[in-house]
Order: structure tokens, then sequence, then C-alpha cells
């Protein structure tokens, strides 16, 4: 087999990375109306680009000609999910905003994927006021031309932030399942209520 | 100035050890055959054509190290001689043309 340079090969791993990662995460229907089919250094960008607006179920961007950067808003059920399960945890054990558990994790894998660049800036907009309030919580990314900032870097960002949102979101999900079936085999909880009855 | 004696050259390049590519697991041999390997030869190769179970992330990360160090590094090494032999002046003789 001939050894050879091959022009792009590295971004082409990059966009098999990206791939890879949304088929692992069940949303692989985003390659599939996204990305160009053939792997090649002149779709990178595009594939890229389509992975950022889609990742999230809501995407808005603007651009500041001035200033020169772009704003995207991001918006999912999961992140309004999460940030309901942030003000019910808030209420329930009298906890401000601020100390709130499910506010500070959100921030450090905020931080965490997002703040490895200087020209990438970002705002988790969660919100525990109100179960309404929560459920308008949102992701506000800045991003400033920068070379050592690629596309497929923040694609793989906001791919990993999405996971993370909707990981604990699940996870919620099975304790209450286990939580309500458990209390519905429990033959104590049964008797109890049989005797509550007949009395 | 540089002279190379053409009989040694090619004495020693069949002498040299054969390139041997470096053990593999069998997602990053999956990807060094069915990704790098087509688009070495030329052809094209769709996502669609590449079975997304077969390897993991870990996998394209060893095969952008592989790319790296060994074949980009080897194809720079090959790419210098190349150009040096080239620019080599011919050296005039007298030889029997019969």
């Amino acid at each position: 087999m001939m050894i050879d340079k091959l022009e792009g090969f590295e971004m082409i791993l990059d966009t098999l990375t990206v791939a890879k990662e949304l088929h692992d995460i069940d949303r692989y229907d985003i390659v599939q109306t996204q990305f160009f089919d053939t792997l090649c250094l002149d779709a990178f960008y595009e594939n890229m680009l389509g992975v950022i607006a889609s990742v999230f179920t809501g995407f808005h961007n603007d651009y500041e000609d001035d200033e020169e950067y772009e704003i995207m808003i991001f918006t999912d059920d999961v992140i309004s999910k999460y940030y309901c399960l942030a003000w019910e945890y808030g209420w329930s054990h009298n906890v401000s905003h601020n100390e709130n558990p499910y506010v500070i994790e959100a921030k450090r894998e905020a931080n965490r994927w997002l703040g490895y660049c200087f020209s990438i800036g970002y705002k988790l907009l969660g919100y525990t006021r109100t179960k309404k309030t929560a459920m308008q919580s949102k992701l506000v990314v800045y991003s400033a031309p920068c070379e050592c900032c690629s596309f497929d870097s923040l694609a793989y960002s906001l791919l990993q932030l999405y996971q993370f949102f909707a990981r604990k979101c699940e996870e919620h999900r099975e304790r209450v399942t286990k939580v309500r079936d458990a209390a519905l085999e429990n033959p104590a909880i049964t008797d109890a209520r049989e005797g509550v009855m007949a009395a | 100035m540089l002279q190379v004696c053409v009989k040694q050259l090619l004495s020693a390049i069949q002498s040299a050890e054969a390139f041997t590519l470096p053990e593999m697991d069998t997602g990053t041999a999956y990807l060094y055959n069915n990704l790098y390997g087509k688009l070495a030869q030329g052809e094209d190769v769709g996502l669609s054509n590449l079975d997304m179970t077969a390897f993991d992330t870990d996998d394209i990360a060893s095969l952008k190290e592989l790319y790296t160090e060994v074949f980009e590094a080897n194809s720079h090494a090959a790419s210098g001689l190349t150009m040096t032999l080239r620019h080599m002046n011919p050296i005039c003789k007298i030889v029997n043309y019969v």
C-alpha cells in the first residue's frame, strides 16, 4: 500500500470524530441531514456548522459587523428540564440559586467545554426563580474569528454539553421511576393503606 | 560537491529493512484499511461506507497519531531525499558507447 501524505486528512478525522460522537448519543440524524456524505477537506466547515446549528433544537445566530463576532443562542428541552430540576431542588431544599448544586455543576461543565479558547465566550442563562422561568433557560455563545479555535472544537464542545444535560435529565427520570416502582411494590405501604381503609 | 554512487545507493535501498506497520487494535486497523487506505489510493470514502460500530473515538485518535508520526514523517523524508537527488548535478564522464 502506498503511503502518502493526504491533504486535509486530519480534518477528515476530526469530521469522523464528531460523526462518531453523534452516532454514540443517538443523534446520527444530524449526520444524515447536515453532513456531506463524502469525507473531504472541502466539506469540513459546512459539516461543522451543520452540527453547531442542529445539536440543540433551538438555534439563533447573529453577526456583529463592527466587533466581528458571532452570537449564537441555543435552547432545548434538555436545558429547560435540567433547570426545572434545579428549581425543584432549590425549592424543596430551600437552597439559593448560587448554592444550588445543579446550577454549580452546569456552570462547571460549561466552563470545562467552552472555556478553552480566549475567542469563545459564553453565558449559561439558567433560571431557577420559578418553574416558568426555568423553562426559558438557554445557552449563549460568542465566537470571534481565531486561528486556534476551530469549528470542530466548538461543535464537539456543544455535543458534550448537550450530553451532560440529557444525561442528567435521564438519570433523574430513572430515579423517579425507581422510587415510584418501589412504592407500588412495597407491601408495607399496601397493608397500611388497607388498614386505613378497613378502619 | 556531493556525490552519490548509484550502485551503493541501490544496494543500501535493497538491504534496508522493509517498512512494517506498527501494531494496531481492531478499530484502528478498520479505519486504516477502510478510510486511510482508500483515500491513499485516490478513492472517495463516504460516511455511509463506514460502519460506526467498528471503531471508537480512541481509534480515530490512534490513527491520527500514526498518520502524523509515521506516515507523514516518512513522506517528508522521502520527499527530502527525492529533492536532494533531483537537484544533484550530473558528473560528465567518458564511457565506451558500445
